[in-house]
């Protein structure tokens, strides 16, 4: 006795069909999901504009009766800019709103609260020292060495991290006071 | 009723070796009612037929439940996951396989085992996420199973490896969606897998490296301006542990493609979060020379 027995090609071949379609672009969106987020943030110039920030809590500036805190960068920086643009957006000085200038060269404007000069501008820095003395400009420089020849507070890199070096004298020169509870946290002091 | 024999392939099923009339009976109703779509009384006559000694060890019998329980299952519970119907077919199979001697079924028999290991793969994909991802992965070790077994062409390794990578990217977006740490640590383990697999897989490496990358400038983006230095020291650490951990796996997905812009860009941003500014310049040498 024989039977005869079906078997469910057709029904089987088309979820073959779709099987392979689907895997197929399973597979192939391998090349396509390629996670291509990057954060684009630049976290230095987050930790950087923190800092200038936070100075804000040991300077003592001399007394003024300008409604604004004035922040100017010497140099070109967009990620610098964008995280300043942040701070100023969000926070105050006291009671004073925080202005945020980038410039290419010092100009004979006001003088600012503080002037950061970027890397590239650092030639800048005996000009800036000179200009601003004794008018109560915090100069902050990012380049090794330039806390021994005028800056008072200067950015560098320890296994990594941003820190920064303090120099009392120049600070003293520029006509600003500086707390104590600062030193512990610069990475060099100089007196 | 639904016409089942769509496509025939003749199977001779040769019965008159059965001495029990009564077993070949209830094998060739389950049979008849089979072809007439009539899936219950098949199923309950084939399990019946298949309690007798001499019935169990033809491969016949067997090949008729698994396909009884194949049909069932797409009938009754194709989108369970849990399917008993897709077990119990493929343990049926299996065992038509093994008595399958002169091989008159087999490639039949594989290509419906393959079918059902398919499914499994599909439910392993459906079931991707942060919820279910136990069960996927239960799923998909099946889908290996059965596909090592039963497929000469099938390569475990590279489907695992996928396998991994895609959990691993699906965890990288609930991560970067939630900045959840049992999501990161859910996505830095299936990289890892991957990555055991293939270490020189430029994809792997590139978005295990993205996961560190990301995590140190998600530590530095949550911080607030106003935060004391001391603690911004201990962030700012913990942000470039990230970074460090991100950069040997962007070297290496470098290794494997120095043409890739967006290795370049990582490796250009993981140095400029290191502030690594002679490593930046070098990458971003080689980035702008891509763009041109």
């Amino acid at each position: 006795m024989s039977f005869t027995f079906g078997i469910h090609f057709a029904c089987d071949r088309f979820m073959r069909k779709f099987l392979i379609i689907f895997l197929s672009i399973f597979f192939l969106s391998f090349d396509l999901v390629d996670y291509s987020f990057y954060q684009k943030d630049d976290t230095p110039s987050k930790i950087k504009a923190t800092h200038l920030y936070v100075f804000t809590k040991y300077f003592e500036w001399p007394e003024n009766s300008a409604s604004t805190f004035n922040i100017t960068i010497l140099g070109e920086s967009t990620g610098l800019m964008n995280e300043l643009s942040k701070l100023s957006a969000t926070k105050t000085v006291g009671s004073k709103k925080i202005t945020i200038r980038q410039v290419s060269s010092l100009s004979n404007e006001d003088a600012p609260e503080i002037l950061f000069i970027l890397s590239d501008k650092s030639h800048s820095l005996a000009d800036a020292v000179a200009k601003y003395k004794g008018k109560g400009t915090l100069i902050v420089t990012e380049k090794q060495g330039l806390a021994k020849v005028g800056s008072a507070v200067n950015f560098v890199i320890v296994e990594n991290n941003i820190k920064f070096e303090l120099n009392k004298t120049s600070v003293g020169k520029a006509g600003l006071k500086v707390s104590s509870k600062i030193e512990p946290l610069a990475v060099k002091v100089l007196e | 009723m639904r016409k089942y024999i769509i496509h025939i392939t003749v199977l001779l099923l040769s019965l008159s070796a059965y001495t029990s009339f009564a077993q070949m009976e209830l094998v060739e109703k389950a049979l008849n009612f089979y072809n007439n779509g009539q899936l219950d009384s098949a199923k309950a006559n084939i399990d019946k037929g298949l309690n007798d000694p001499e019935t169990v060890s033809d491969y016949q019998p067997w090949l008729i439940k698994g396909y009884v329980y194949k049909e069932l299952y797409k009938k009754k519970e194709l989108n369970d996951p849990s399917s008993q119907y897709r077990e119990i077919a493929i343990q049926a199979l299996k065992k038509a396989l093994e008595l399958d001697k002169a091989k008159e079924q087999e490639s039949n028999t594989i290509q419906n085992l393959k079918f059902l290991g398919s499914k499994y793969n599909n439910d392993a994909i459906k079931f991707m996420d942060s919820t279910n991802y136990e069960l996927s992965e239960a799923l998909f070790d099946k889908y290996i199973s059965i596909y090592s077994a039963y497929d000469p062409s099938f390569s475990a390794d590279t489907n695992r490896m996928q396998y991994y990578i895609t959990l691993g990217l699906r965890f990288q977006d609930y991560f970067e969606a939630t900045n959840s740490e049992n999501m990161r640590k859910l996505a830095e383990s299936y990289y890892l897998r991957a990555l055991k697999i293939n270490p020189n897989t430029k994809i792997t490496n590139k978005n295990f490296a993205l996961l560190y990358y990301n995590e140190g400038v998600n530590i530095i983006n949550s911080t607030d301006f106003d935060i004391d230095l001391e603690k911004l020291y201990v962030v700012q650490q913990q942000a470039v542990d990230m970074f460090k951990k991100a950069e040997p796996y962007m070297l290496k997905a470098y290794s494997v493609d120095p043409k890739d812009i967006d290795v370049i860009e990582g490796l250009r941003n993981i140095y400029q979060s290191l502030n690594d500014m002679e490593k930046v310049d070098f990458y971003n040498k080689k980035y702008n020379e891509l763009k041109k």
